[in-house]
């Protein structure tokens, strides 16, 4: 008995397919929700830092506020990111900014116009919070009327 | 079922609040006239601003020989002050010069310093017009007067205009022009120098 084999092709289909989790964004930067902070608004009449106009800092004026600062990190949670405090420069010109804290954040300073990490690491919480003392030096000389520092926050998440 | 939500804490959906208003710093003004005080030293010393209620005086004796004649001559001062506020620099030679320092604290406007003086010096009925009396200004170390030379008006006069945040000083030397003939006595008057930052 023969046997014939009838010769033939079979195709096989190979397909790739990249899964994405839901809900995860990927690493990008995002603003963080600030509104909960006490008080919304802050004021200080600034003083001269020094006596007398001079050529050293004679038009440097310092201000003070306290602020507890509330972080809404619930979007991020189970992330690893960079969080940043930003502020815009004023038209007053440079503005100065260094503030303590009680631990949770981290201390540092910032020029308008730049950024500074205030925290680092995992997102655990939904709320990150932290009391700032924070100090404000500017041009005295610039500061004709009321100008507003908005500050705002965002997240580098990886 | 039992579903137990605590909240303390709400957010308003925006993506920040938080806003540090600043204002500007209070608005000061000094001058010095002779005598003044400097408490703790001079400004770069860490000194600060104090006030005295002196009044100094120039004065002159003509004698009689000599009264009217038109030959100006300098008056002497009883300020004994020499050194700046600023840096304790011996800026005045007094008692032939009188020192006088302005500053001005302010975020906008200058402060403007000028002098005002009655019609005349007198004594009893008797009278100089003030217009006999001139001043120039110097300064040792700066060839620059920052504060005008002039002549009393019997009215103001203007001095300087003291830009914002600036420090100025010179010393004053004041001349009697002994151009009028005068009784025999002894003439006084008052000049008095007003910064103001509007």
């Amino acid at each position: 008995m023969s046997r014939s084999f009838v010769a033939g092709w079979v195709a096989v289909a190979l397909a790739a397919t990249v899964v994405i989790p839901a809900g995860r964004a990927a690493a990008a930067t995002f603003p963080v929700d600030d509104s909960a902070t006490l008080p919304h608004r802050s004021s200080a009449v600034m003083r001269w830092r020094s006596a007398a106009p001079n050529p050293i800092d004679g038009n440097i004026v310092d201000g003070t506020t306290v602020v507890t600062l509330v972080l809404n990190t619930a979007p991020f949670l189970h992330r690893v990111g960079r969080i940043y405090m930003l502020l815009p420069e004023p038209p007053i010109g440079p503005v100065s900014v260094d503030w303590t804290t009680q631990g949770r954040l981290l201390p540092g300073s910032l020029v308008s116009g730049g950024r500074t990490l205030i925290y680092a690491g995992p997102i655990t919480m939904r709320i990150l919070s932290d009391t700032m003392a924070v100090s404000v030096h500017a041009d005295g000389s610039r500061l004709s009327s009321d100008q507003d520092l908005d500050f705002h926050f965002e997240i580098d998440v990886e | 079922m039992a579903v137990l939500s605590c909240s303390l804490l709400s957010f308003a959906g925006s993506a920040h609040a938080w806003i540090f208003t600043i204002s500007s710093g209070t608005r000061e003004i000094y001058l010095q006239v002779g005598a003044g005080t400097y408490n703790g030293g001079d400004f770069l010393q860490g000194g600060t601003p104090g006030a005295n209620s002196t009044i100094n005086t120039v004065s002159l004796t003509v004698p009689g020989a000599s009264v009217g004649n038109g030959a100006a001559e300098t008056m002497t001062s009883n300020s004994a002050v020499a050194e700046s506020a600023y840096n304790g620099y011996a800026v005045c030679n007094p008692p032939t010069q009188v020192y006088i320092a302005a500053w001005s604290r302010a975020s906008s406007n200058s402060a403007t310093l000028t002098v005002s003086s009655p019609a005349s010096l007198t004594s009893g009925a008797e009278t100089i017009p003030f217009t006999q009396i001139s001043w120039t200004s110097t300064a040792n170390g700066d060839a620059t007067a920052d504060i005008a030379a002039g002549t009393f008006s019997g009215g103001s006069v203007a001095l300087a205009t003291v830009r914002k945040n600036t420090w100025v000083e010179d010393c004053l030397t004041f001349t009697y022009q002994n151009s009028t003939v005068a009784a025999a006595g002894t003439y006084t008057g008052e000049a008095v120098y007003t910064l103001s930052l509007p």
